[in-house]
């Protein structure tokens, strides 16, 4: 018998209610020493993480799940839901990493537009309208910087998808901005680490215009399939 | 290393010899880190890689599409549980292997369950009171034990894998109840049992994954690793820890400012 039996998988504890959590603030505040003050600040934004997230995952869910809009007007709907939600160029320097520095402004700009096109193709071709039941928010962590993870488990058809989503708080500790989406993790894999792990090579061995002519096939294939898909859509439909 | 007990259907001691050389080799990639891109093959990976794909493209989609088509997805799940369920000894083995003591219980509870009132395993009535399945496997066992993955594999007609965890599938093997015939990747492929009925369910999905990658075989390597790592530490039920220099660019930040 193995001798390294591992602890459980460590549950987070469970949010307070926003209203105590409210009175007790206010009470505490003045009152409560430096590192009870951080503690208690810190699950108010555990709690604005969640609430931003849970906000937009309501929002994706009512979109998906509504029989009064067609398939196109979903996609635009959330198409634009996860464009205002996820920062796109902290993606963009995380899954760059080092090779950021090798990237004039102007290769910078051009990355980080079509990498957005990119994922936001690929999100809704993944998002698989037949068979979605719902989401459920799991839980949350915090993490290192301003970051904050939400653990979300997927209802479809069939075996359920664990998704962790990581936030990060825009703006510094005087003037914090509003949390934004910087990595997706799906069944544990890392969609930063894996990009990361692609473009370090395609870096490597073609140079930042290599990985940009790339991305822009692939988008634009993308999008002419989409166009099309589109066109057929409405001929069968009208 | 008393530790490494032959799984379930080791019987003969010709077989000790299979398992001395496991613990040989495995101490050896123990040595090595643990990195997604630790793949000194890449070459020749790359090149099976490729025979998979159109493997797959020529041979096993077409024949998936058919099967897909003509069975009802009901009947493909079920038939995905029935082979689930005649994996139970790897899981009970294992569980208890990496002590445990809750996944064993429960696993063998869901078979006793499942094998009856879900007839034959065809249905998992033991989900939908409560008792979720607990799957583990040889290759998670070795990773439990400290074993580094060591270095990638591509393996012909079956896809990622590693040093680790084709040790690992070496056991598995001898763990399932499945009939011998029923484990060969040549039957599967020519009668379309499970590798069919597994890619029948995933054909949508892979063709995504495809579209969503710009080098489709990093893309594999890296999402295997990080895969296979997060079931290894249990940790993807609630998230990983990541390591955090994936989110950090402060470095940069510093080494050269934005103009």
């Amino acid at each position: 018998m193995s001798n390294r039996n591992r602890s459980l998988p460590r549950r987070p504890p469970a949010a307070w209610p926003l209203a105590l959590l409210a009175a007790l603030g206010t009470l505490a505040w003045t009152a409560a020493p430096a590192a009870a003050r951080s503690a208690l600040q810190s699950k108010a934004e555990g709690a604005d993480a969640r609430g931003t997230l849970s906000g937009v995952l309501d929002h994706v869910s009512s979109i998906l799940l509504s029989d009064q809009m067609e398939k196109q007007e979903k996609r635009e709907q959330v198409r634009q839901l996860i464009d205002d939600n996820v920062d796109f160029e902290v993606v963009s320097r995380l899954v760059l990493a080092s090779n950021w520095r090798n990237f004039s402004e102007d290769q910078r700009k051009q990355f980080v537009d079509l990498f957005r096109r990119h994922l936001l193709n690929t999100y809704w071709r993944n998002a698989d309208l037949g068979s979605f039941k719902g989401i459920e928010i799991t839980g949350d962590r915090k993490e290192l910087r301003r970051d904050w993870t939400v653990m979300t488990r997927v209802h479809v058809t069939g075996d359920d998808i664990l998704i962790d989503y990581r936030l990060r708080q825009l703006g510094d500790d005087a003037a914090p901005g509003p949390w934004r989406i910087i990595d997706i993790l799906v069944e544990g894999v890392s969609l930063v680490s894996n990009f990361r792990s692609q473009f370090q090579s395609i870096v490597s061995n073609d140079g930042p215009d290599g990985l940009i002519r790339l991305l822009r096939d692939k988008v634009e294939e993308a999008e002419k399939a989409q166009a099309a898909e589109d066109s057929k859509d409405q001929a069968s439909g009208g | 290393m008393e530790q490494r007990k032959p799984t379930c259907r080791v019987r003969s001691g010709t077989r000790l010899l299979p398992a001395l050389l496991l613990g040989v080799l495995l101490a050896g990639c123990a040595a090595q880190g643990a990195r997604s891109d630790n793949d000194p093959l890449e070459p020749l990976n790359r090149k099976i890689f490729w025979f998979n794909l159109k493997a797959q493209k020529y041979v096993l989609d077409p024949v998936a599409r058919v099967w897909h088509a003509a069975m009802p997805d009901p009947a493909e799940r079920a038939l995905a549980r029935f082979f689930d369920n005649l994996d139970f000894p790897i899981d009970l083995v294992n569980n208890l292997l990496q002590g445990k003591a809750k996944g064993a219980g429960v696993e063998s509870l869901r078979f006793l369950v499942n094998s009856t009132v879900g007839i034959g395993g065809l249905f998992d009535p033991a989900a939908s009171w409560g008792f979720e399945a607990h799957p583990e496997d040889f290759g998670q066992t070795l990773g439990v034990w400290g074993f580094h993955p060591g270095p990638y594999l591509m393996l012909p007609l079956w896809g990622p894998s590693n040093v680790r965890e084709s040790f690992g599938l070496v056991g598995d093997y001898y763990g399932s109840l499945r009939p011998f015939v029923l484990n060969s990747l040549v039957w599967n492929s020519a009668f379309g049992t499970e590798v069919v009925n597994r890619e029948g369910l995933d054909l949508e999905a892979a063709k995504k994954r495809k579209a969503a990658a710009l080098d489709y075989y990093v893309f594999v390597r890296d999402a295997y690793f990080q895969r296979r790592q997060a079931q290894v530490k249990d940790t993807y039920q609630v998230g990983e820890k990541r390591a955090e220099d994936l989110y950090d660019y402060d470095v940069d930040q510093d080494e050269q400012p934005k103009p």
